[in-house]
C-alpha cells in the first residue's frame, strides 16, 4: 500500500531524510519511531504530498506522488501532530468542506459524519465553532475528516497525543477497521507500548537514517521495544 | 523583562514587513532590489502625506499668526495628532493587547501581568509615535519655511517636541479604554466580530464625512481662526495649554497638558494590569449552540475552496476594513446613485464645467477603477493560511486550484460592488454604447490585474508566523506592494492620457480610445501574471 523508496531530503547541507526506504502491505499497521528530530514529520509530510523531497520516490497504491499526487491523495488521509483547523468555520462546515473537496455523496457523508461523530462524542458540538474546541476536540475532528473518505491509507503525526482514554480506544479501533478493509496505517509515536501492541511493523529512524525496519517480532525478538529502540539509538 | 518583552513585540510587528518565511527554512536574507524599492516606497508614502499635511498647515500657519492666534496653529497639531493616534491605533490595541495567540503562553511564565501589559504597550507606542510624527514633522517644517518660527521662544519650540512625546500616551489610553470595551462585549457575544464590525464602520462614517467636509472646515478655520480658537480654548483646555505652552513658552500652561496627557495613560494601565488576565482568558459566558443534524449543502471542490475564503473573509472585520475598502466605497456609491443621484450630480456640475471634455459616461468607468485600486483581498490571502496550510496542501487538490480560489474570491469581493455600482451609473447617467461597456468592463479587468497582482507578490512575500491575523493585512509586504503597485500603475496611465494623448490632435476626444487601450493592457497584463500563477506560481506554492 505504501512504498517509499531511498527518500532524501535536505534543508540546506543537511540530510534530515537520508535514503529511507518503507513498504507497508494493506492490512498493515506501522509505527514510525525516532527522537525529536529524527527526520519522522518530514518523512510523513513528504508521503502526503505537503512538502517535495530531493530524491527517492514514494508510491501510495502503486501510484507515484510524485508523478500523480492529486491520485495519491485521494487514497491517503493525514493527521498532523498539532491539529491547526479552520478556527473561523463551525466543525459540521469543516467536515463538509474536506468531504466536497473529496466528492463524497450527501447521503454518504452524512451518514459517515453521524457514524464517527458519534463514535468521539463530538456530535453535539459540530454546530460550535472550531475556534471553542479543546486540543483534543479538535484532534477528534480531525480524525472524522481524515475517516469521511474511507482513505486506503491513513498517515498520522502522533495520533494519540491530547486524546482522553476513550478516545485513544476508538481511535485503535478504527485504525484496526481500516486494515481490516484493506488499508493501511503508518504512524508516528512516542509512545513505544502503544506501537508494540498495535503495529505489525515498525520502522525506527535516527538522524535520518533508517536503522530498523521489518516486522514488530523481527525487530524487537524477546525483548520490548523500549530495550530494542534505546540499544539501537545508543541511548543507555 | 519589559523591555525584553517589548522587542519580541516589536520584531512581530515590523517583521511582516521586512522577513520572508518558508516552513522549515532559514530566513531568506532580502534582496538589496527589494530593500531599495522598500526605500523608495517608503520615501513616497512620507513624501507625499508630508506634503499633504504640510500644504495644509501652510495656510493655517500663516492665517493663525497673522490674526494673533498663534497658539491655535499649535493647539491644532495636538487635536490632530491627538486624533489620528486614535484612528490609527485603536484596532492595534485590540489585536496586539487582548487577542494576542501567546497571551496565554506569557500569562502561564512567571511573568507580572503588567509587565506583559507593558510590553505590548511600548511597541504600541512606536506605531503612535509615527501616526504623530506624520503631524508633528510637516507642521514644524511649515514652521521652519515660513519663518513663523521667529514668533516661537526657544522653550516654547522645546515644548512642542516634548508635546510630541506626550500626545500618543493620551491616544493609546483612548484606545485601550475602546479595545476594553470591545473585549468585554466580545466576552459575552456570540459573533465576536460584531462589536469590532460596528466600531470599525463608525470610524469609516467619520472618517469620509470628515475628509467630504475637509475643504468647508479648512475654508472655515481660516476665514473665522479667532472665533474657532476661543471655542476650543473654553471647550478643549489640554489642547489650549498646549497651544499656549508653545507659542508663549509658558511652563505652567504645559505642566497642566502633562498632567492631562499622561494621567489618563497612567490611570488606563492600572486598570488594565489589574483586569488582564480576566479580560484576555475570558469568553465563557456564551450559551452552547447545539448540533442539529439537516441535509448538507454539497459543492464541487473549486466552489468549496471559494467558499471557504469567503467565509473567512467575512469571519475577519478588520480584513474587510483594510483590504476591501474599494468594495464598501462602491456599495456606497451604488447606494447613493439609486435612491438619490442628485447628490452626486450637483457635485459633478462643478466640475463638468471647469472641464469642457468631461465626460460623465467616462468618468463612471474611471471612477470605478480608481475604486477598486483600493482593494487588495487576494494579497495577504496566502500568508493567511498560516499554520493550517497543511489542510490544503495535503488534500487532493491542484495548486493552482487554491490560488485561483483566492483570484475569484477577490474578484467575487470586489466585482459585485462593482457591478452594482456600474449597473447603478447607467441608470443615473446618459451613457452611449461604448460608455456602458467601459463602465462594466474598465473596472472588471482592473481588479482581475489586482487579484492575479495580489497572489503573486503574496507568494513572492509569504508569512506563516503571524501572531495575529491582522499582521499579513496591515503589515504584509504583499498588500502595500499591490496597493500602492496598482495605484502607482493607474496614476501613470492618467499621467500618459493627461501630459500625452489629450495634448494629440485627437485631444480629449480620443479619452474613449484610451481607455479601451487602457482595458486591453489590463487584461494583457493579467493575462501575463494568470501564466505566472497557475504554472512558476503554483509550483513555489507547492514548495512552501
Amino acid at each position: 500500500m505504501l512504498r517509499i523508496e531511498k527518500l532524501t531530503k535536505a534543508y540546506g547541507d543537511k540530510r534530515v531524510v537520508d535514503e529511507v526506504t518503507i513498504n507497508i502491505a494493506p492490512g498493515k499497521i506501522c509505527a514510525f519511531i525516532g527522537h525529536n528530530g529524527a527526520g519522522k514529520t518530514t518523512t510523513i509530510k513528504s508521503v502526503c504530498g505537503i512538502i517535495p523531497f530531493d530524491s527517492g520516490d514514494i508510491y501510495i497504491d502503486n501510484l507515484s506522488i510524485k508523478e500523480d499526487p492529486i491520485s495519491c491523495k485521494m487514497k491517503t488521509a493525514y493527521i498532523p501532530d498539532n491539529p491547526d483547523l479552520y478556527e473561523f468555520l463551525p466543525g459540521i462546515k469543516y467536515l463538509n468542506f474536506i468531504a466536497d473537496v473529496y466528492g463524497i455523496a450527501a447521503d454518504v457523508r452524512q451518514e459517515r459524519i453521524r457514524k464517527y461523530a458519534d463514535l468521539f462524542e463530538l456530535t453535539g458540538d459540530l454546530a460550535q465553532p472550531v475556534s471553542a474546541y479543546s486540543h483534543g476536540m479538535k484532534q477528534k475532528l480531525a480524525l472524522i475528516s481524515a475517516l469521511i473518505h474511507e482513505p486506503k491509507l491513513m498517515v498520522l503525526d502522533e495520533p494519540f497525543v491530547g486524546l482522553d482514554p476513550k478516545g485513544a480506544r476508538d481511535l485503535k479501533q478504527v485504525m484496526r477497521e481500516v486494515c481490516d478493509r484493506g488499508g493501511a496505517i503508518f504512524f508516528s509515536t512516542h509512545i513505544l507500548e502503544v506501537a508494540e501492541k498495535l503495529c505489525d511493523r515498525v520502522a525506527i529512524i535516527k538522524g535520518g537514517k533508517l536503522i530498523a525496519c521489518g516486522g514488530m517480532e523481527e525487530v524487537k525478538g524477546d525483548s520490548s521495544l523500549e530495550s530494542v529502540f534505546f540499544e539501537l539509538e545508543g541511548d543507555k | 523583562m519589559i523591555w525584553t518583552l517589548a522587542k519580541i513585540n516589536i520584531r512581530a510587528l515590523f517583521a511582516g514587513v521586512f522577513s520572508r518565511y518558508g516552513s522549515k527554512r532559514k530566513a531568506k536574507k532580502t534582496n538589496p532590489i527589494i530593500i531599495i524599492l522598500i526605500g523608495l516606497f517608503v520615501a513616497y508614502i512620507v513624501g507625499a502625506l508630508g506634503f499633504t499635511v504640510g500644504m495644509v498647515f501652510y495656510q493655517l500657519c500663516q492665517a493663525f499668526f497673522d490674526a494673533g492666534v498663534g497658539w491655535f496653529y499649535f493647539a491644532l497639531v495636538g487635536i490632530l495628532a491627538f486624533a489620528l493616534c486614535i484612528i490609527g491605533g485603536i484596532f492595534m490595541v485590540q489585536s496586539q493587547v487582548f487577542s494576542a495567540r501567546d497571551n496565554t503562553l506569557l500569562l502561564s511564565m512567571p511573568i507580572k501581568p503588567s509587565a506583559i501589559l507593558a510590553g505590548r504597550l511600548c511597541a504600541l507606542i512606536i506605531i503612535e509615535y509615527v501616526y504623530a510624527a506624520i503631524i508633528f514633522v510637516p507642521a514644524l517644517v511649515v514652521l521652519l519655511i515660513s519663518g513663523y518660527i521667529a514668533y516661537v521662544p526657544v522653550l516654547g519650540a522645546a515644548l512642542f517636541l516634548l508635546g510630541f512625546l506626550f500626545i500618543p500616551l493620551a491616544a493609546l489610553a483612548v484606545g485601550c479604554f475602546v479595545g476594553w470595551l470591545v473585549a468585554l462585549m466580545s466576552t459575552r457575544i456570540r459573533n465576536k466580530n460584531i462589536p469590532t464590525l460596528v466600531l470599525s464602520l463608525a470610524l469609516l462614517g467619520a472618517y469620509f464625512w470628515f475628509y467630504s467636509q475637509m475643504m468647508n472646515n479648512l475654508n472655515m478655520l481660516i476665514a473665522e481662526g479667532a472665533q474657532i480658537a476661543e471655542a476650543v480654548r473654553r471647550a478643549v483646555f489640554p489642547a489650549y495649554h498646549f497651544g499656549t505652552a508653545v507659542a508663549d513658552g509658558n511652563f505652567l500652561s504645559f505642566l497642566i497638558f502633562t498632567v492631562c496627557m499622561v494621567a489618563p495613560f497612567l490611570l488606563m494601565y492600572y486598570l488594565l494590569s489589574i483586569s488582564f488576565v480576566k479580560l484576555t482568558t475570558g469568553g465563557r459566558g456564551v450559551k452552547k449552540i447545539v448540533y442539529k443534524e439537516k441535509a448538507l449543502q454539497v459543492s464541487g471542490a473549486k466552489m468549496a475552496l471559494l467558499k471557504r475564503e469567503l467565509m473567512y473573509l467575512w469571519s475577519q472585520p478588520m480584513y474587510i476594513l483594510n483590504a476591501a475598502l474599494g468594495s464598501i466605497a462602491a456599495l456606497i456609491l451604488a447606494g447613493i446613485l439609486f435612491i438619490h443621484p442628485r447628490i452626486l450630480l450637483d457635485h459633478l456640475e462643478p466640475l463638468a464645467a471647469l472641464l469642457p471634455d468631461f465626460d460623465i459616461g467616462f468618468a463612471a468607468a474611471i471612477v470605478l477603477s480608481a475604486l477598486t485600486v483600493m482593494n487588495a483581498v487576494s494579497a495577504p490571502s496566502i500568508s493567511l493560511e498560516g499554520k493550517k496550510l497543511w489542510i490544503v496542501k495535503s488534500l487532493p487538490i491542484n495548486a493552482s486550484d487554491v490560488l485561483l480560489s483566492k483570484v475569484w474570491m477577490h474578484m467575487t469581493v470586489s466585482g459585485i460592488p462593482l457591478a452594482l455600482a456600474a449597473i447603478a451609473s447607467v441608470v443615473a447617467f446618459r451613457m452611449d454604447g461604448l460608455q456602458i461597456a467601459l463602465a462594466f468592463i474598465l473596472p472588471l479587468a482592473a481588479t482581475l490585474m489586482i487579484a492575479l497582482l495580489g497572489i503573486t507578490f503574496g507568494l513572492a512575500f509569504p508569512r506563516f508566523d503571524w501572531i495575529n491575523p491582522l499582521q499579513p493585512v496591515k503589515q504584509g509586504m504583499a498588500v502595500m506592494l499591490t496597493m500602492f503597485g496598482s495605484m502607482a500603475l493607474v496614476g501613470v496611465l492618467a499621467l500618459v492620457f493627461a501630459l500625452g494623448v489629450s495634448r494629440t490632435q485627437a485631444g480629449a476626444q480620443s479619452l474613449g480610445a484610451y481607455l479601451v487601450a487602457c482595458t486591453i493592457f489590463f487584461l494583457a497584463v493579467s493575462a501575463g501574471l494568470y501564466i505566472y500563477v497557475v504554472g512558476a506560481g503554483s509550483r513555489k506554492f507547492e514548495s512552501l
